[in-house]
């Protein structure tokens, strides 16, 4: 009996996975109001940030630095808030306990889950750009596209290993949307989204470099500006270094709070 | 500003949401009292709740950058602030009708949180923004234009005065009432849990 790919247990459990939780997700969003958050809120947190800085400081450069930014920060709603609630919402459902449960690896198990988020981050990230360019001004006539769409992959990728790193709390705790909802708002703060890094007090700054958008943000500026794939190559290893160490640290994280949610019976969410 | 309107937009987007997740929003409806106090009670204590936000911003900025904020006149601004938050709580009714016939409400209120910051300006003169998007600007804008002009006697903001922009204010209040008061009663009507 030959066995193929689509036969070895954790690949099988990933697409299976994968597929459920996409059919799951429209089963209650309908795809108009998806495709509504889609092509609304980068441009109105683009609009709201590029705004704030035409009022402080209204050069070009600043709002270029800012709409940039906030181009690639869109995607924290789909790879942060979306993939840190996921634990929460199985056990909002009452679907956690079957699921932990099972003899399935939770690593594409729960993995597998975030998939389509990270092409939803994507999406979002190019509609963006989009209305970086074509609303706010921003001159990408100089943009390397190929290193661009590397960039949005990588920070997909990255960013949404960060939520489920973030994500692996919510086995613990009752809900993790509470934490999704700081994260998200540490992004902002952190990541070089509005102000550059250096801009923050020296003690703050090592935080930043430990969530993969701060590399993401330097790496999209760059790629506007027409920097190449290999220029941006050392600084997107780092991004992918700090993804894989997301992830990392997350399943491990993950396996240790389920082993106290199965003490401490917190595996319900009441 | 932006603390109460985010409270008002979760809270109240989500006040019949979570009672429809919970399995509770048939007792809700049942009950004989109007759904519309019910939802403004809610809608409130939300807008309420928000002053916590303002209060730890406050603290933020005078424990992070030393700088405390001075109003001119307190009682004019706690005037404006009442009746801003009488908006809030109005405008917390509307939403909370609007995402009554959705199933997406945390969709809706994630979508509406941006535009939200936007319109009204609060963090920004509605000036900047194209001309077309003013007259979308809503009472609470008028509010923080009303807080502002009662902090700082400077301030000139969008030139129609204090007064007017509490009339402005309280007419509002009222418009959001009628509103939600009709679209709740005639949910209540239908019947959508």
């Amino acid at each position: 009996m030959v066995l193929r790919f689509t036969d070895w247990p954790p690949f099988r459990i990933f697409w299976s996975s994968a597929k459920f939780a996409f059919k799951a997700l429209f089963s209650w969003l309908r795809p108009e109001m998806w495709l509504t958050q889609l092509f609304v809120l980068p441009l109105f947190q683009i609009a709201f940030f590029v705004y704030l800085g035409r009022f402080i400081n209204p050069t070009a450069a600043n709002v270029a630095f800012i709409a940039v930014g906030n181009a690639l920060q869109v995607a924290a709603f789909s790879s942060i808030f979306a993939v840190c609630n996921l634990t929460s919402e199985e056990k909002w459902q009452g679907t956690l306990i079957p699921l932990i449960a099972t003899p399935a690896n939770r690593f594409p198990l729960f993995l597998a889950r975030a998939t389509f988020q990270i092409l939803n981050s994507m999406a979002t990230i190019a509609v963006g750009f989009f209305y970086a360019s074509e609303v706010f001004g921003v001159d990408m006539s100089g943009t390397d596209f190929v290193a661009l769409a590397l960039v949005i992959l990588v920070t997909s990728l990255a960013m949404t290993g960060f939520g489920l790193m973030l994500g692996s709390v919510g086995l613990y705790l009752r809900t993790a949307m509470i934490i999704a909802n700081i994260f998200l708002f540490i992004a902002l703060l952190l990541c070089g989204v509005n102000f550059p890094v250096a801009d923050l007090p020296t003690w703050l700054q090592p935080f930043s470099y430990a969530i993969p958008m701060t590399f993401g943000t330097m790496a999209a500026r760059a790629a506007v500006q027409g920097s190449s794939v290999a220029d941006l190559a050392p600084v997107l290893l780092q991004e992918i270094g700090a993804g894989a160490a997301s992830i990392l640290v997350g399943y491990l994280l993950f396996l240790g709070f389920e082993a106290l949610a199965r003490r401490k019976g917190t595996f319900e969410e009441f | 500003m932006m603390g109460m309107w985010g409270n008002t937009l979760y809270g109240s987007g989500f006040a019949l949401a979570f009672d429809r997740w919970n399995g509770t929003i048939e007792y809700v409806l049942a009950t004989p009292s109007k759904l519309v106090w019910i939802i403004a009670g809610r809608s409130a204590s939300n807008a309420v709740l928000g002053l916590v936000n303002a209060l730890a911003i406050l603290g933020v900025v005078a424990l992070g950058y030393g700088t405390l904020i001075s109003i001119a006149n307190p009682l004019l601004f706690l005037l404006a602030l009442i009746l801003t938050l009488a908006s809030l709580s109005t405008l917390g009714v509307v939403f909370c009708s609007a995402f009554l016939l959705s199933r997406s409400a945390s969709v809706m209120t994630n979508g509406l949180e941006m535009p939200i910051y936007v319109a009204p300006g609060s963090m920004f003169p509605i000036a900047l923004l194209p001309f077309w998007s003013h007259p979308l600007s809503l009472g609470p804008s008028w509010g923080i234009d009303a807080m502002r002009c009662s902090a700082d006697a400077t301030y000139t903001g969008l030139g129609f005065g204090y007064w007017t922009d509490l009339l402005v204010v309280l007419a509002s209040t009222i418009v959001y009432l009628v509103i939600g008061f009709f679209a709740l009663h005639n949910h209540g009507a239908e019947g959508s849990p």
